[in-house]
């Protein structure tokens, strides 16, 4: 409706701002224990159910009539706070008027303790402590752009106003214990459903999003040092009575794996990088290719010229092998007809299709790097026999093969090892996050 | 339009009213909520009355709120099963009036609208979106109000034990509130923000606190 159209019908000339009246007295609603006869006074008119002090009993007084939900004295926890103490929080005094206890899994040592505070001028906040660390909150109707209750622990939601947060944790809590007098009706066994969000930039700021029934509810908040509430709360005492129960900062935590994986991955992409340079460094000094009868024979290639002075020499062979394997004679030989190297290599390449899947196994080439002490001409002397399939002996090559040197080539064997250590902690760590962020869900 | 003086048909208390987009009034001596419209005048029956509170609004309670002079003029107050909620229904210094809700030390300011396109109640439920003159809300709230008390002036008829279903909406920056009551063909609605409790001034505060 527009300011236009209620003029249509409102005659401002006829408002008359002295037709307001004075603050009526209030006074305090005295009731009678429906459990025990004991008289009780409602000091905030808007609380819904008060509970009875000397015997516990739960009195719903939303109606008319009040009613008796129930009892839970007997699973009354340890409060450091009690009803009536007071809470200062940015220059105002908020006083505690119930406390409530949640416990998770029927597991009594997994219990939230939170206190409902309240202030005539500043409306209702809560202080919750878990395991000894405390948080505050209040309500708020900013929405996550996702379902907060499906998201998984290291999960990073946002809010509609720009925020991201990390899911520290959801479930569902039961309540097992409440006093005071509250501005809803809670009863025993009342169970919410929660989802707790901290703020991906690791500030101590909170979020959280709880589904009671048919309503989803919605609060800002942030971690609050014990320190912080003993002076809030004006009890240097506090937090003393228990041990401090170490709890995750999940922030910290997924932070701490993705740095890790950030790492690893960059260290692995800079190893492979530098392993790359390497296999590809050089001066090209040799390439040629031989038939399968010029290597069934052995045969002598091209003279090429080494620099020697410990420098390396890569010698790299590729063989055209399809579903085979090749043996291979390999000898460096000096100028003078000397061989000053010898070596044996087998390759073989194998690949398929199977399980709808292809595969393959091996690899088509093969390197050696040496170092050839003596500058010089040097020629390599090379002899192969070959096979296809499975057979385990052969005779002669079946097969033809190029072989390439480099000369000054460098090393990179040592990248590829720490490239190849880098992914392996990259894998390891993800399977840690992926298992850390499961281990919730359970 | 002059002032309208209602004799309760109940007691025969005269009442006088100002804002003639009040249609009932709650008689504050027996309690009986008098509606009317320009030909007669219908007596509700006894209303609950609601009791002053602790709450930092009450009738005749002027303030400011978002640099607009307000008074009081009436309240109606809903329960949802677990809890109950107030509507103080405000008149302000323009000639306007609105709808402050109070619900567990929370405030919304809502006036009425109107929509062609609102979705039915059975396809919402908490989270779900919808879209309402282009802007997208999102349910927080799914259940059925019922009146349990009355008083002051009021912009609508209104009875203690009436009941309707209604959803409770937000726009996800949290901002902006929208309420669909499907107590007559088609809802009825209301638009409106969130306020901070804190913005809330009242003239007299009549708090020890």
């Amino acid at each position: 409706m527009t300011k236009d159209s209620i003029g249509k019908f409102m005659d401002a000339e006829r408002f008359r701002l002295g037709s307001g009246r004075q603050r009526p007295a209030y006074k305090p609603q005295n009731i009678k224990c429906d459990g025990c006869g004991a008289g009780l006074t409602v000091k905030d008119e808007q609380s819904q159910m008060v509970v009875c002090e000397y015997c516990g009993s739960q009195l719903d007084v939303s109606q008319t009539e009040q009613t008796v939900l129930g009892k839970g004295m007997a699973n009354k926890p340890y409060f450091p706070l009690e009803l009536g103490d007071s809470f200062h929080h940015k220059a105002t005094r908020f006083e505690v008027i119930s406390r409530m206890a949640y416990i998770e899994d029927n597991d009594i040592s997994e219990m939230t303790k939170e206190y409902l505070l309240y202030n005539p001028r500043r409306g209702t906040m809560w202080l919750a402590e878990y395991g000894g660390h405390y948080s505050i909150s209040y309500p708020a109707h900013v929405m996550p752009r996702k379902d907060p209750f499906a998201a998984g622990r290291g999960d990073v939601i946002k809010t509609h106003d720009g925020v991201q947060w990390v899911t520290e944790g959801k479930g569902t809590y039961e309540l097992h214990y409440v006093d005071g007098a509250l501005p809803w009706v809670a009863k025993i066994g009342d169970r919410v459903q929660y989802a707790e969000f901290a703020e991906k930039s690791g500030s101590a700021r909170r979020y959280e999003a709880q589904r009671i029934g048919n309503q989803i509810e919605y609060g800002l908040g942030r971690a609050m040092p014990l320190e912080s509430v003993r002076r809030a709360t004006r009890k240097p005492e506090l937090g003393t009575e228990t041990a401090t129960k170490p709890i995750e900062d999940t922030a910290k935590k997924r932070k701490g794996y993705l740095q890790i994986m950030a790492i690893a991955l960059v260290a692995a992409f800079i190893n492979g990088l530098l392993s790359y340079i390497c296999y590809r460094s050089g001066t090209v000094v040799l390439i040629q290719s031989f038939v399968p009868q010029e290597l069934t024979k052995g045969v002598m290639t091209e003279p090429f010229r080494v620099v020697g002075n410990g420098k390396i020499t890569k010698i790299s062979v590729t063989a055209h092998l399809d579903n085979a394997w090749m043996s291979l004679e390999t000898a460096i030989v000096r100028g003078d007809g000397m061989a000053v190297h010898m070596y044996e290599d087998n390759i073989e390449y194998y690949h398929g299709r199977s399980g709808g899947e292809n595969w393959s196994e091996g690899s088509r080439s093969g390197s050696l790097l040496v170092k050839i002490p003596d500058p010089g001409l040097y020629r390599l002397f090379v002899q192969a026999v070959s096979a296809n399939g499975n057979a385990s002996r052969a005779t002669r090559a079946l097969h033809g093969l190029r072989v390439e040197v480099r000369d000054r080539a460098l090393s990179g064997g040592k990248f590829a090892f720490a490239g190849g250590l880098c992914l392996a902690i990259f894998i390891l760590t993800a399977f840690l996050f992926a298992k850390w962020k499961e281990d919730d869900e359970e | 339009m002059e002032p309208q003086s209602i004799a309760c048909p109940s007691c025969g208390a005269t009442h006088t009213t100002y804002n003639p987009g009040v249609i009932t009034v709650v008689c504050e001596y027996c309690g009986n909520a008098v509606y009317w419209d320009a030909e007669k005048i219908k007596d509700a029956g006894k209303q609950s009355i609601l009791p002053e509170g602790f709450t930092r609004l009450f009738r005749g309670a002027t303030g400011k709120l978002e640099n607009r002079t307000f008074v009081v003029i009436g309240r109606a107050r809903y329960s949802f099963g677990r809890g109950f909620w107030d509507e103080w229904f405000l008149e302000f210094n323009d000639g306007t009036i609105g709808w402050l809700t109070e619900d567990n030390h929370e405030l919304a300011l809502q006036t009425r609208t109107t929509s062609k396109k609102i979705p039915p109640l059975e396809s919402l439920t908490p989270g779900k979106k919808f879209t309402v003159r282009k802007i997208d809300f999102v349910v927080q709230e799914v259940g059925e109000a019922e009146c349990i008390g009355v008083e002051g002036d009021l912009p609508i008829e209104v009875q203690t034990g009436e009941t309707y279903r209604f959803v409770d909406a937000s726009s996800p920056d949290g901002k902006y509130t929208f309420g669909i009551e499907y107590d007559a063909v088609p809802p009825t609605l209301f638009v409106g923000k969130w306020l901070s409790y804190a913005t809330l001034a009242l003239n007299d505060e009549g708090l020890d606190w």
